[in-house]
């Protein structure tokens, strides 16, 4: 085989893999859907309703995950690609398990708000690879890094905090992704 | 085989064609791809890709499904585990050869 034929052929495969990630590139909605919860929540604590919190994710979380499942689903029947979920679901398991552990254990203390938003950063890291979306990555690496500025400072209203910025930077770079995929289309 | 073989000797004959290379290129991506994206990205007919991705399938490197969305058939074809690592390996070998014939001409 000709070296020429060679990067040819490897050129074109490169380029079919890099058109099928693009085409799977849309994760907007799964952000702006848990932004937007987050949001609500760091309200609903600054309005004076904490026990309201947990009711909140208890019935938001489910939906939510049942929402993004249908959106997905129908994506992948217009687009034609579906990417594996199991690392998908295996990675916002561990999220939910994290995060309501350490909000559990660390009630009271920095841990009940900065463990859930390092376990979310980490989490939204895989995400990031797994969409190869260095933006999403970025944000990640924010979340962790918020998470233990959050840890160490230890601010007055650390939960509503968390979770403001949380919601406000998925909210950011969802409707960014979104931008992305409306261009390319 | 030697691992120091020529790697032209190490191609294989299954997936070392373009079009079979870029079905499991974008399998390589995505869990599954329709039928019609296939085709579609590929730049072939129906019949070509059905023949390709029955050699595929017949060397176990690729799984074919078929469901039904509002009464009308929709196929998929998703990668095997063996499928997923042939490609690897076949890409692998592809990017030696270029590397050799590039440290041969300098």
């Amino acid at each position: 085989m000709e070296r020429a034929n060679a990067e040819q052929l490897i050129g074109e495969v490169e380029n079919q893999r890099g058109r099928a990630r693009k085409a799977l590139g849309g994760y907007w909605f799964p952000l702006v859907l848990f932004g937007s919860l987050a949001l609500v929540a760091a309200l609903t604590l600054e309005l004076g309703a904490p026990e309201r919190i947990l009711a909140l994710w208890i019935v938001a979380a489910p939906v939510g995950i049942v929402a993004t499942s249908i959106y997905y689903g129908r994506r992948a029947h217009r687009t034609g690609l579906s990417a594996p979920p199991v690392p998908f679901i295996l990675t916002s398991l561990g999220i939910a398990v994290g995060a309501s552990l350490l909000g559990w254990l660390g009630h009271d203390s920095p841990i009940g708000y900065a463990g859930p938003m390092l376990v979310i950063g980490a989490g939204y890291l895989v995400f990031a690879w797994l969409q190869r979306s260095r933006l999403a990555g970025a944000f990640a690496v924010a979340l962790v890094v918020a998470a233990v500025g959050l840890y160490v400072i230890h601010p007055p209203h650390g939960l509503s905090l968390s979770m403001a910025f949380l919601g406000l930077g998925s909210l950011l770079v969802g409707a960014w992704n979104l931008r992305q995929v409306a261009s390319a289309a | 085989m030697s691992a120091d073989s020529h790697p032209a000797s190490r191609l294989d004959e299954t997936v070392h064609q373009r079009v079979r290379l870029g079905i499991l290129g974008i399998l390589s991506e995505a869990g599954r791809a329709s039928f019609t994206y296939l085709r579609d990205a590929l730049g072939v007919t129906d019949g070509n890709l059905s023949a390709h991705v029955q050699v595929l399938a017949d060397a176990g490197l690729v799984q074919v499904d078929k469901e039904f969305v509002d009464r009308r058939p929709r196929t998929w074809v998703r990668a095997t585990r063996s499928g997923r690592e042939t490609f690897k390996s076949e890409m692998a070998t592809l990017t030696e050869l270029v590397t050799r014939y590039g440290a041969k001409k300098a």
